[in-house]
């Protein structure tokens, strides 16, 4: 997995949303069983006296073998509260990979020099 | 009651088995650095004083809202101004009058205390981190200029420095 971090130093580093392509990938073997993936992101540490809300992240799927609807490819917001990701029924026994883009929102200049850190949680639930 | 124990027994059994969970994450990270900057527009594009009267000599020009400064900073932030020489320069040679650049004075419009030029960095605005919507963090700067009488008429200009820096 690729570094997650971003630096900000320029002026259009804080005003223009910024995205890791390719940040990670989500590895399934399928049961033929439903599952369910949700994602919630959590700030785990702060070096800063204030805090970025932690909704302040999206994940976009970009690829798949998985026949998932095109509903599941657009930008999907993260906050703290878990957030559907894709619902998905395979039909055979084999391994399945999503990958996805990071995107950042833009931070503005409203937080003071610090670094930030999360966690992104997501919960697989088979059914 | 003996009937009621297994029924319990057989549904938690059957839970488990149904939502099975595993949980994994990712952890992105923001490294935010210091940033200020400042923008200054001339909003007045006419920055020639023209002082052809005697009550312009004695009681000096003002341009209102002659700058229009625009500040972006994650830090709260002061302005200050300054000039590059402790006189004005004259076009000519000949006027060799030595004008103080502390004949041009500078506010924040809207405040009534003006800031002479000088050398030295003066402070004319303070505010908070924020982008240039933050109330506050765009403002406009008016321009006097006051030489009275004492000086041999001519052309003089002057260059003034506007900075930002941490409150």
């Amino acid at each position: 997995m690729q570094d997650l971090g971003l630096t900000y130093e320029k002026e259009s580093d804080f005003e223009v949303e910024r995205t890791i392509s390719n940040a990670f990938t989500i590895n399934l073997r399928g049961r033929n069983r439903r599952f369910f993936l949700t994602a919630r992101s959590v700030a785990t540490l702060n070096y800063s006296f204030v805090r970025i809300p932690t909704d302040m992240f999206y994940v976009q799927l970009t690829q798949t073998n998985a026949d998932l609807s095109g509903q599941y490819y657009q930008r999907l917001p993260i906050s703290y509260v878990d957030q559907t990701i894709f619902i998905f029924r395979p039909t055979n026994n084999r391994n399945f990979t999503f990958d996805y883009d990071l995107i950042f929102k833009p931070v503005g200049f409203e937080y003071e020099p610090g670094q930030y850190f999360y966690s992104i949680v997501f919960t697989l639930t088979e059914q | 009651m003996r009937k009621k124990i297994s029924c319990c027994i057989m549904m938690v059994l059957c839970s488990f088995y149904a939502f099975g969970q595993d949980v994994t994450g990712v952890y992105p990270n923001l490294d935010i650095r210091s940033f200020m900057s400042l923008n200054v527009e001339l909003n007045n594009t006419n920055t020639l004083f023209d002082f052809n009267t005697v009550d312009k000599l004695n009681n000096g020009i003002t341009q209102t809202g002659m700058f229009k400064v625009e500040v972006k900073s994650n830090k709260n932030w002061i302005v200050l101004v300054s000039s590059t020489s402790e006189f004005l320069e004259p076009e000519d040679p000949v006027w060799d009058d030595k004008i103080p650049s502390s004949v041009f004075r500078l506010r924040k419009t809207g405040l009534a205390n003006w800031r002479s030029l000088g050398t030295t960095q003066g402070q004319i605005a303070n505010g908070n981190r924020g982008g240039k919507n933050r109330q506050g963090n765009t403002f406009m700067v008016d321009l006097n200029a006051s030489p009275g009488l004492s000086f041999m008429g001519g052309t003089y200009s002057c260059d003034i420095i506007f900075t930002i820096t941490p409150d």
